[in-house]
């Protein structure tokens, strides 16, 4: 939780009523995110770490924070398979 | 479905949706629609964001099929991401350009997309359209060939990549392209205002480049950068001219843009700034034929404000030259046909469409490849020339 999501400065994005659309213009792939996602990108500056931005989220939204844990888990597996972000370590 | 028919329910989808008072129950035959060809028509002309939109709207429910409606969204997110691409990148060149000095005004696009449609997502961006004065031009090009963009050469172009600057230097306009990863930036520079290339006789009847472009412009933000953008009136006369003279009354898109426009403006655009700046007959003819053409769409009018009675001159339109624009509106594609009648009774007066017609036929200039290629045939041979290319061209659409 310490590691820090680093998003990839080429992709383009769009908040689209609290929902999200990013594109990678060296492939030309779109990607859609839902509102959780959408939360996680915006939250995702280079600076704040996983812990940071899930304390964030639970307090913007009415979930338990196991089961935001694991949905934040998933979607960062999914944006790093994707080429979206990588993880830093903090330390 | 005819495509006709499509481009008929688009503009009647539209009328609808921007008519005043409740639309609840006007909508209701809408659900009848063949909707997945509706909207792949919609996506086709660029508008998916607008529609997507709008059609989402709770009064829309149950009007719209549900497996449609996912359709435009996910085509509505492609545009909103590829426009940010394109705010993106403009944003950039607008840096440049003010860090080096250059003026250079937005035509078009983000100019007033925001306020037209409520973002810069409802519709899909194809170029950046620059206006810059002449003497910038060089160190404009120049700044974009550092930035690795190569000059455009439109694919459909049957001459030579210099035949092709050529021409579009003859139009006064240069393009410019650079490729990051699949996706491409075009920017079209202008640097002088006119109806069609040099020599055209619309190019002096219009006087383009004597209007106020420069003036009373205002600015918009792109990104993090600021462009200058045209008064709203210069905005709605360029709109206007662009969509009767380039798109010769084509293009859905074009079309909904101008009318949007013209809701958002209505109110605010003063006439009688119009009526000073635009005095050629032939000028307001073209702004009387889509203010016409407007109203009807928008179904209702801004009375004294942006009457086309009023811009009008009498006797301008010959009978069934209105329905002819309308039919052209309606048309998929841009016939050359159409395109060339409609530039012969451009003009507002008789003598007006004999010099048009006298231009095609014996003026070497308005034959695009045998001045590029520096073949001049000789001016007696040229109307059989254009004859023959009329010819052949119904004769392909024949057989299409």
């Amino acid at each position: 939780m310490n590691d820090i999501p680093q998003k990839n400065p080429d992709i383009i994005w769009k908040n689209l009523k609290g929902e999200a659309v990013l594109l990678n213009p060296l492939t030309g792939k779109y990607y859609g995110l839902n509102s959780v996602g959408c939360a996680f990108w915006e939250k995702a500056d280079g600076c704040r770490s996983m812990a940071e931005i899930e304390t964030l989220m639970l307090q913007e939204f009415n979930v338990e924070q196991e089961r935001l844990s694991k949905d934040l888990r998933d979607l960062i597996k999914t944006l790093s398979e994707n080429g979206l972000v990588t993880l830093t370590d903090k330390t | 479905m005819s495509v006709t028919n499509l481009n008929k329910n688009i503009l009647r989808l539209f009328t609808v949706l921007n008519s005043p008072g409740s639309i609840e129950s006007k909508v209701q035959d809408f659900r009848y629609l063949d909707w997945p060809a509706l909207v792949s028509k919609i996506n086709e002309a660029g508008l998916a964001g607008y529609f997507a939109d709008v059609l989402s709207a709770p009064e829309m429910s149950g009007v719209i099929h549900k497996e449609a409606l996912v359709k435009l969204t996910n085509a509505a997110r492609r545009i909103a991401a590829h426009n940010a691409f394109y705010e993106d990148q403009a944003s950039k060149i607008l840096t440049g350009l003010s860090a080096l000095g250059v003026e250079c005004l937005l035509l078009k696009g983000f100019s007033y997309m925001a306020e037209i449609y409520g973002n810069n997502s409802a519709r899909r961006m194809s170029d950046i359209d620059l206006l810059i004065h002449l003497a910038d031009r060089f160190r404009v090009r120049d700044y974009l060939l550092s930035e690795s963009f190569i000059p455009y050469i439109e694919p459909t172009f049957r001459g030579s990549a210099d035949e092709f600057i050529l021409v579009a230097d003859f139009a006064r306009e240069a393009h410019y392209t650079k490729k990051t990863g699949v996706l491409a930036l075009h920017i079209d520079l202008h640097w002088k205002m006119q109806a069609n290339f040099e020599g055209h006789p619309m190019n002096d009847a219009l006087a383009l480049d004597t209007l106020p472009w420069w003036y009373s412009t205002s600015h918009v933000a792109i990104g993090k950068a600021t462009a200058l953008r045209l008064s709203p009136e210069m905005q709605l006369i360029h709109m206007a001219i662009h969509f009767a003279l380039h798109h010769q009354f084509n293009g859905m898109r074009w079309f909904i843009e101008l009318c949007l426009f013209i809701h958002k403006f209505g109110n605010v655009i003063k006439p009688e700034s119009i009526s000073a700046i635009v005095r050629s007959p032939d000028c307001r003819k073209v702004l009387g034929i889509t203010l016409r053409m407007t109203e009807e769409a928008l179904g209702y009018s801004f009375e004294n404000r942006l009457n086309w009675r009023g811009f009008m001159p009498k006797g301008a339109l010959l009978p069934g030259e209105y329905s002819f624009y309308k039919k052209c509106l309606m048309r998929n594609y841009r016939s050359k046909i159409a395109t060339y009648l409609c530039m012969l009774l451009a003009p507002s007066t008789m003598a007006g469409r004999w010099r048009m017609v006298k231009y095609f036929l014996f003026d070497p200039h308005s034959v695009m490849f045998w001045w590029v290629s520096g073949k001049s045939g000789s001016k007696w041979l040229q109307p059989f020339y254009i004859f023959y290319r009329l010819i052949r061209e119904a004769l392909r659409r024949r057989h299409a």
